[in-house]
C-alpha cells in the first residue's frame, strides 16, 4: 500500500473516530493520537526520510492536506462538544429559584433620630444651624430668664424634676434660646434638638422623657408673618403640601404674641377622631415672637431687634406621621419595633 | 378649664354665631375650646308636663298616683316622690324615652361600686320607659328626677320646671343647652367667668357686653356696727370687702341656678353657698360666706398664721400652718385660709341665719403656694386668685352676692360696704407707637382701625390736647396724665388698660391684642429675609451621624434609652464584685470612676417619680444591657448601640459634665437562622471578637491619622462589669502636636454575674463596649487622599510558631512595625495548636500584602523585608519560622 493510500486510510479512520469522541477528554485523546507530536500524522512525516527525494514533496502535500482536514474537523468537533458541555453544566446548575436568598444583616437609625434629621434638614435649608445645650439645667435658664420667676402660674404647666432648688432636668429646649443669645448676637438662626423631661405619669401619649427641637431667629425686622411663612413651609414639607395649617393665639411666657400651629388631622381628614381629640386639628408646635424681656435679659435691644422662637416634639411628630399608638414604644427599643423604620 | 353654658352666656352678650363658629373663633383667639357638649340631645320623648291631680296609692303608702297632661292627653304616673303639688310643671318621660337608671346608680353606690359624684362615676346605666303596673296601679309615663336626666345628683324629688315653660314642649327645647368646655392658659384668668368669656365673644363679633344689673336694698343697720375688718398684711391682701345679711333662710337654691351651676361643673349645695359660686362663675370674683354668728368678737383680721397654728377646713381636714399661710381670723382663731378654703367651724350650715360675705383680693403667688402646698386639688377660688383677680371687682362681688341672697334666701342687708383698700391702683397706661405693628406683625393697619380694635377690647385711647397732655374719654375720674416728649409723635397711641386685663403690661401685649382682633388666620405668610449668620459646622453633632452611618452599615440598631436610671441597675453592674468595693479611680480621663453606684458621684433627683428613674447615669452600660434584656425573649440576635450622654457630677459645680458617649452590645446568633445556617441549636454565637471587629472597622473609617488605637489587655478585676479574661481598654496613642495616650473606654464580654444580675442567662456571651466620644472626636482628622497605584499587589504568607502565651496582637504589631511603608495589610488567617507545633506552642499564619508605590516589586525586595520581619520575631518573641 502506498503511503498516499495509508494516509487516506488513516484519515478515514480518524474522521470515523472523531465522530465517536463524545466529550472533550476523548477529543484530547483523539488529537494526541492523530495530530500530536507522537501522533500518526507526524509518524508519516518521519517515515518520509526513507522515500526517494522526488516522492517526498508529493507525500508532504498529502500529509499536510490530511492535517488541515483533520484540524478543521477537530475544530468543528470541539465547538460542538463545548456547546454540549456548557448545556450540560447549565442543566446541572439548575436551582430552585423560588428558594429565599441569603439574609442580609443591617442596622437602623432610631426612628426619633430620623425624624429629628427630617426636621433639621427642613430648617437647615433656610439657614438655621444646629446647637446643643445641657439636659441638667439651671432653674435660671429653664424658667427665670424665660419670664417664669418662682411662683409664676405657667410653671404649673411644667411638671419639673429637681436635683436641688436651682438645678432641674430641663422641661423644654427653650433655655437654649438664652444660652445661644448669651453667646451670639443677631442675626441668629439656630435650632436646638435634645431630650427634655417632665415629671408626669406615663401613658400612651405621655412619657417623662421626650425630644424637642427648639428654633430661634433674631434679626432686624423679623415679624409674625415671617414666623407664619417659615413654619407653614416647614409643616407642609414634613407632612405634605396638601396639609391645611391653622395658626392661632396661644400663650407661652417667653413669647408675645404667642402662637400655636396645627395641621388638619391626616388620620380623619379633619372630621374628628380619637387622635385629634375630635377637633380635626393636630397641634404640632408652639411658637411666638421672642418676648422683649427675654431679649433684654441677654442684652439685645428689643427696640431694634425682634425674633421668633418655636418648639416642637419629634416624638409627637413621629407618632402622627407613622400612626404609632403608644409613645412609650420609642424608648422601649424593641428591635421588632425599630426595624420597621427603614 | 371653664365650662360655659351658652344659655347663660346669652345673658351678657348676643350670640350671633353657631356654636361651631363660636368655638373656632374663640380657639383662634387663644381660648381653646376643647369640646362642645350638647346637653339634652338624648332627651328623646321627654316633654313639659303639668300635674293635674295627686292621689294616694291604694296599695302603698310610699307611692302616689299623679295625673299629668302633656297638653293633648293625660298620663297616669305612679311615683315615690312627694315634692309635687297640683299645677307644677315637670319633665314627663313618655314610653320609649331613655333615662339614666337612678336606682341602679344608687344601688351600685351602696355596693361600693361607684363613688360620688355619681354622674362622674363612669359609664351611665340607662333604662327605657314602658307602660306597666306599680303595685297594681297602671303607670303610663315617668315623672323625672334630675339624676335621671344627668343634670344634677338629685334623685329624691321630681324636677319642678319654670312655670313659664309651655306644656307639651320638648324638654330639650326648654332645658337643652350647648356647653363650651374651654381650656385656659395661665394668662387667661380674666376668662375664668361667664362675663369674661362674654367680653371675648363681644370683641370677636362686635356685639355689646351687658353686665348684670345690681341693685342692693340696704335697710339693715350700718355694716360697721355689725363687724370690723383689719388687714395686717396688705402685701398679701391688698383689698378686703364685706357686708352682712341677717335673717336668711337656708335651703336649696332655685332650679335655674342649680342647673347653671351643674352645667358649669359645680355641684349645688345650698342657696348661700350656691350664690357664692354663682357670682364667682358669673363675674370671676370668688366670694366666701361666713356664718356671722360664729365670728368671735365680730372682727375680721387678715393676718399671717402663727407658726403651728391649726385650722380645720370645710373638707374636714386638719392643717398645721406656718407663717407663709395667710389667714382670715376673728378675735380668737383662723376661720379661713385666705383665697384657698374656708374653715369648718364658721361655714354656712342649715341653722345659719346671718351671713357675713367676703369679697377680697389676695396675692396670687401666696395663694398658689398655700393651695398647692396643702391641698391635692386646687379649689375653684384658688384657681382664680392664682391667676390674679381684678382688684376693682371686689365691691361688685359683694353687692351681687348680697342682691342674690336677699332675692333667694330673704333677709336684711346691712348699710354700706366695708371696703379696705389701702393703696388703690392707678390705671395702667401704655405708649404704643404704630410703627410697632408692621415691625412685629409684618402688616400695616391704619390708625383708625387700630383704635377701633383696641376699643372693642375695652382699651381706652387718649385724645391729645394742645398742651401735649392726654385725657381719656369715658373716664369718670377725669384724670389727666402728662406724657414723655416722645409722645408728641402723632403716631403714638396712649392706651389705658382696663383693670381686668392685668395680663397686658407692655406694648408687645397690645400687639398681640391687635393680632387677635385682626385675626391670626389673616396674618400673611412671609419668608425670612436679611443676612444669614455665619454658617459654621457643628462638628460633634455631625460626628454622631458619621458614627450612626458606620454602625448601622455594620448591622447594629440604634437605641435611645432613658438616662434616668435606678440605683439598683447601677449596683447590678457591680454584681461580680461581691463585698469588695469597686475601684474608684483607674486613672485617665474616661469614666473618672468605675464606682458607679456611689451616690457621691451621682446626680440624684430630689423628686423622682419612682426609684426606677432616680439618678442620671454615669455609664451607659446599664441602659444598654437593659435593652438586651428587653429584647432577649423576642429575637435571637441583638446588635445595638446608643449615642447618648453620661452625667458626671463635678466637684463644686451645680451642673454635671455631660459627656457624649457611645455604648454598644452584641449577643446571640452570629448569622441568622436560614437554610444557609441551618443550626437551630448550637449555632455560632456572637462573642468578644464580633464587637472588636466592629470597633476596628469603626476606627478604620474614622480617619484617625496620627493616632493609633490599641486594644490593651487589662489586669483582671480592673473593670468591675466585664469578664476578666475577655476585656481590653481602648487606648488612643497620638503622635505629633497632641502626643500622648488616652483611654477612650473599654471593650469586653460582660461578666457572667453581671449578665445574671440583668436577668439574662449567665451562659450567654454578651459583648459590650463604651467609648467616650468627647475624647475620640478631637482625634478625627480631615480626610486625606492617598494615592493608589495600578502596580500589582504582592502577597506572601508567613507562618511562625510562638509560645502559646504570646499575644497575637504583639506579633502582629511587630510585623507591622518592621514591614515598613510597603506593607499595607497584615491579616492573621490561621491559628493552630497541636502535636505538629509542640506542647505549649501555637502556629500563627499571616498574609502580608505589599503595595508597591512606583515600580514593580521584585521577589528579592520582598524577601528582604520578610527576612527582616522574621529576624525580629525570632529575637523578640522567640518565634520559629516555618516558611
Ligand atoms: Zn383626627
Amino acid at each position: 500500500m502506498s503511503i498516499q493510500d495509508q494516509v487516506a486510510e488513516m484519515q478515514q479512520r480518524a474522521l470515523g473516530e472523531l465522530e465517536t469522541a463524545s466529550d472533550l477528554v476523548a477529543l484530547d485523546e483523539w488529537r494526541l493520537k492523530y495530530l500530536g507530536k507522537k501522533g500518526e500524522l507526524t509518524g508519516f512525516l518521519r517515515s518520509m526520510g526513507s522515500l526517494p527525494a522526488e516522492e517526498r514533496p508529493v507525500v508532504g502535500q498529502v500529509v499536510n492536506a490530511a492535517r488541515k482536514l483533520l484540524e478543521e474537523a477537530d475544530g468543528l468537533r470541539q465547538t460542538r462538544l463545548q456547546a454540549i458541555a456548557l448545556d450540560q453544566r447549565l442543566a446541572a446548575d439548575r436551582v430552585d429559584v423560588t428558594l429565599p436568598g441569603r439574609p442580609v444583616e443591617t442596622g437602623r437609625v432610631h426612628i426619633i433620630t430620623r425624624t429629628m434629621r427630617e426636621i433639621e434638614s427642613a430648617f437647615k435649608a433656610m439657614g438655621f444651624q444646629v446647637a446643643e445645650g445641657p439636659e441638667v439645667e439651671l432653674d435660671f435658664y429653664n424658667f427665670e430668664q424665660l419670664n417664669m420667676p418662682p411662683g409664676h402660674p405657667a410653671r404649673s404647666m411644667h411638671d419639673t424634676f429637681y436635683f436641688s432648688e436651682s438645678v432641674v432636668l430641663r422641661t423644654h429646649t427653650s433655655p437654649n434660646q438664652i444660652r445661644v443669645m448669651e453667646k451670639q448676637k443677631p442675626p441668629i438662626r439656630v435650632i436646638v434638638p435634645g431630650k427634655c423631661y417632665r415629671s408626669e405619669a406615663t401613658d400612651a401619649t405621655h412619657d417623662f422623657m421626650f425630644y424637642q427641637v427648639e428654633g430661634l431667629a433674631v434679626d432686624r425686622n423679623v415679624t409674625l408673618a415671617d414666623l407664619r411663612g417659615t413654619l407653614t413651609d416647614f409643616a407642609r414639607r414634613l407632612f405634605g403640601a396638601e396639609r391645611k395649617v391653622r395658626f392661632r393665639c396661644d400663650y407661652f411666657p417667653y413669647v408675645e404674641p404667642g402662637v400655636d400651629l396645627s395641621i388638619d388631622c391626616m388620620l380623619c381628614g379633619g372630621k374628628g377622631c380619637r387622635v385629634c381629640k375630635y377637633s380635626g386639628w393636630l397641634e404640632i408646635l408652639g411658637a411666638g415672637m421672642v418676648h422683649p424681656q427675654v431679649l433684654r435679659n441677654v442684652d439685645i435691644d428689643s427696640e431694634k431687634y425682634s425674633g421668633f422662637a418655636f418648639g416642637m416634639g419629634p416624638s409627637r411628630i413621629a407618632l402622627l406621621k407613622y400612626g404609632i399608638d403608644d409613645i412609650r414604644q420609642f424608648f422601649r427599643n424593641d428591635l421588632r419595633f425599630l426595624e420597621q423604620f427603614a | 378649664m371653664i365650662k360655659v353654658p351658652l344659655s347663660w352666656l346669652r345673658d351678657y352678650v348676643n350670640l350671633t354665631l353657631s356654636p361651631e363658629e363660636l368655638a373656632a373663633g374663640l380657639t383662634l383667639r387663644g381660648l381653646e375650646v376643647a369640646e362642645i357638649i350638647r346637653v339634652g340631645q338624648d332627651w328623646d320623648k321627654v316633654v313639659v308636663g303639668q300635674v293635674e291631680s295627686i292621689q294616694k296609692h291604694p296599695n302603698a303608702d310610699r307611692l302616689v298616683v299623679l295625673q299629668v297632661t302633656d297638653g293633648n292627653s293625660t298620663f297616669q304616673v305612679v311615683t315615690g316622690a312627694f315634692n309635687l303639688k297640683v299645677g307644677d310643671k315637670i319633665p314627663l318621660a313618655l314610653p320609649g324615652a331613655k333615662l339614666i337608671d337612678g336606682h341602679k346608680l344608687v344601688d351600685e353606690q351602696a355596693a361600693g361600686k361607684r363613688t360620688a359624684p355619681l354622674l362622674e362615676s363612669g359609664e351611665m346605666p340607662y333604662f327605657t320607659v314602658k307602660t306597666g303596673k306599680m303595685r297594681g296601679v297602671d303607670s303610663n309615663a315617668v315623672a323625672v328626677a334630675a339624676l335621671e336626666l344627668g343634670i344634677s345628683e338629685d334623685f329624691e324629688g321630681i324636677v319642678v320646671l319654670n312655670p313659664e315653660y309651655p306644656v307639651g314642649e320638648t324638654l330639650n327645647a326648654v332645658l337643652g343647652d350647648v356647653i363650651l368646655d374651654i381650656e385656659l392658659s395661665p394668662n387667661l384668668g380674666r376668662a375664668l367667668s361667664i362675663v369674661g368669656v362674654a367680653r371675648e365673644v363681644a370683641a370677636m363679633t362686635g356685639e355689646k357686653v351687658y353686665l348684670p344689673g345690681i341693685f342692693v336694698r340696704e335697710d339693715g343697720p350700718p355694716t360697721t356696727q355689725k363687724i370690723s375688718v383689719k388687714i395686717e398684711d396688705p402685701d398679701l391682701c391688698p383689698r378686703y370687702d364685706m357686708m352682712v345679711i341677717e335673717g336668711v333662710k337656708i335651703g336649696p337654691s332655685p332650679s335655674w341656678m342649680q342647673s347653671r351651676l351643674s352645667g358649669a361643673g359645680i355641684r349645688p349645695i345650698n342657696n348661700i353657698v350656691d350664690i357664692t359660686n354663682y357670682v364667682m362663675l358669673e363675674i370671676g370674683q370668688p366670694l366666701h360666706a361666713f356664718d356671722y354668728d360664729d365670728i368671735a368678737g365680730k372682727q375680721i383680721i387678715v393676718r399671717r398664721a402663727r407658726p403651728g397654728e391649726k385650722i380645720q377646713t370645710i373638707d374636714h381636714k386638719d392643717h398645721e400652718l406656718d407663717s407663709e399661710v395667710l389667714l382670715i381670723a376673728d378675735a380668737e382663731r383662723g376661720i379661713a385660709m385666705a383665697g384657698v378654703m374656708g374653715g369648718a367651724d364658721s361655714e354656712v350650715k342649715d341653722t345659719t341665719v346671718n351671713v357675713a360675705l367676703e369679697s377680697a383680693n389676695f396675692d396670687p403667688a401666696n395663694v398658689r403656694k398655700t393651695g398647692r402646698g396643702l391641698f391635692a386639688s386646687v379649689s375653684e377660688a384658688a384657681k382664680r386668685f392664682e391667676r390674679t383677680v381684678d382688684i376693682e371687682l371686689a365691691p361688685m362681688g359683694v353687692r351681687r352676692g348680697m342682691q342674690l341672697m336677699q332675692e333667694i334666701a330673704g333677709g336684711t342687708i346691712t348699710q354700706g360696704l366695708i371696703d379696705v383698700y389701702l393703696q388703690p391702683r392707678s390705671p395702667h397706661v401704655i405708649e404704643l407707637p404704630l410703627s410697632e405693628i408692621p415691625r412685629i406683625l409684618g402688616i400695616e393697619i391704619p390708625r383708625p382701625e387700630v383704635v377701633k380694635m383696641l376699643e372693642a377690647l375695652d382699651f381706652e385711647i387718649a385724645e391729645m390736647r394742645p398742651d401735649s397732655s392726654f385725657q381719656f374719654r369715658n373716664d369718670p375720674n377725669q384724670y389727666t396724665i402728662m406724657v414723655s416728649e416722645t409722645t408728641s409723635n402723632p403716631d403714638i397711641l396712649m392706651v389705658r388698660v382696663p383693670s381686668y386685663r392685668n395680663d397686658v403690661t407692655i406694648k408687645a401685649d397690645l400687639i398681640e391684642e391687635i393680632a387677635r382682633q385682626y385675626g391670626y388666620d389673616k396674618i400673611p405668610e412671609a419668608r425670612l429675609e436679611g443676612e444669614l449668620p455665619p454658617q459654621v459646622p457643628n462638628l460633634p453633632y455631625e460626628f454622631e451621624d458619621k458614627l450612626r452611618e458606620i454602625l448601622t452599615a455594620a448591622g447594629l440598631f440604634e437605641i435611645i434609652t432613658y438616662p434616668l436610671v435606678s440605683l439598683e441597675s447601677l449596683r447590678n453592674l457591680h454584681a461580680a464584685l461581691g463585698d469588695t468595693a469597686p475601684q474608684t479611680d483607674p486613672g485617665g480621663p474616661h469614666l473618672h470612676h468605675l464606682n458607679w453606684a456611689d451616690p457621691a458621684h451621682l446626680m440624684t433627683l430630689a423628686n423622682p417619680l419612682s426609684s426606677e428613674h432616680e439618678v442620671m447615669r454615669p455609664t451607659m452600660l446599664g441602659t444598654t444591657l437593659e435593652t438586651v434584656t428587653e429584647n432577649r425573649h423576642f429575637v435571637d440576635r441583638i446588635t445595638i448601640f446608643e449615642i447618648g450622654r453620661v452625667y458626671l457630677k463635678k466637684e463644686g459645680e451645680l451642673l454635671p459634665d455631660e459627656r457624649r458617649t457611645l455604648s454598644l452590645a452584641m449577643t446571640g446568633r452570629r448569622v441568622p437562622l436560614s437554610r444557609f445556617n441551618p443550626k437551630v441549636t448550637g449555632a455560632d454565637l456572637i462573642d468578644f471578637f464580633d464587637l472588636k471587629g466592629v470597633l476596628e472597622h469603626l476606627v478604620e473609617r474614622l480617619n484617625l491619622a496620627g493616632t493609633e488605637i490599641q486594644f490593651v489587655p487589662v489586669a483582671p478585676g480592673d473593670h468591675p462589669a466585664l469578664h476578666p479574661g475577655r476585656v481590653v481598654e481602648i487606648i488612643a496613642k497620638s503622635q505629633g502636636k497632641n502626643a500622648g495616650s488616652v483611654r477612650l473606654g473599654y471593650l469586653g464580654e460582660v461578666h457572667p454575674k453581671v449578665v445574671e444580675a440583668f436577668q439574662l442567662d449567665p451562659l450567654e456571651r454578651i459583648a459590650a463596649a463604651e467609648l467616650d466620644l468627647e475624647l475620640l472626636l478631637p482625634l478625627v482628622q480631615r480626610e486625606r487622599y492617598e494615592a493608589v497605584t495600578r502596580i500589582p499587589v504582592v502577597t506572601q504568607d508567613l507562618a511562625i510558631v510562638v509560645p502559646d502565651e504570646t499575644p497575637a496582637g504583639q506579633v502582629q504589631k511587630l510585623i507591622r512595625e518592621t514591614g515598613g511603608k510597603l506593607l499595607k495589610e497584615v491579616t492573621l488567617f490561621d491559628i493552630y495548636r497541636g502535636k505538629q507545633v509542640g506542647e505549649g506552642k501555637k502556629s500563627l499564619a499571616f498574609r502580608l500584602a505589599f503595595h508597591p508605590q512606583d515600580k514593580n516589586l521584585t521577589e528579592e525586595e520582598v524577601s528582604k523585608i520578610r527576612q527582616r520581619i522574621e529576624g525580629r520575631l525570632v529575637r523578640e518573641v522567640g518565634a520559629e519560622t516555618r516558611g
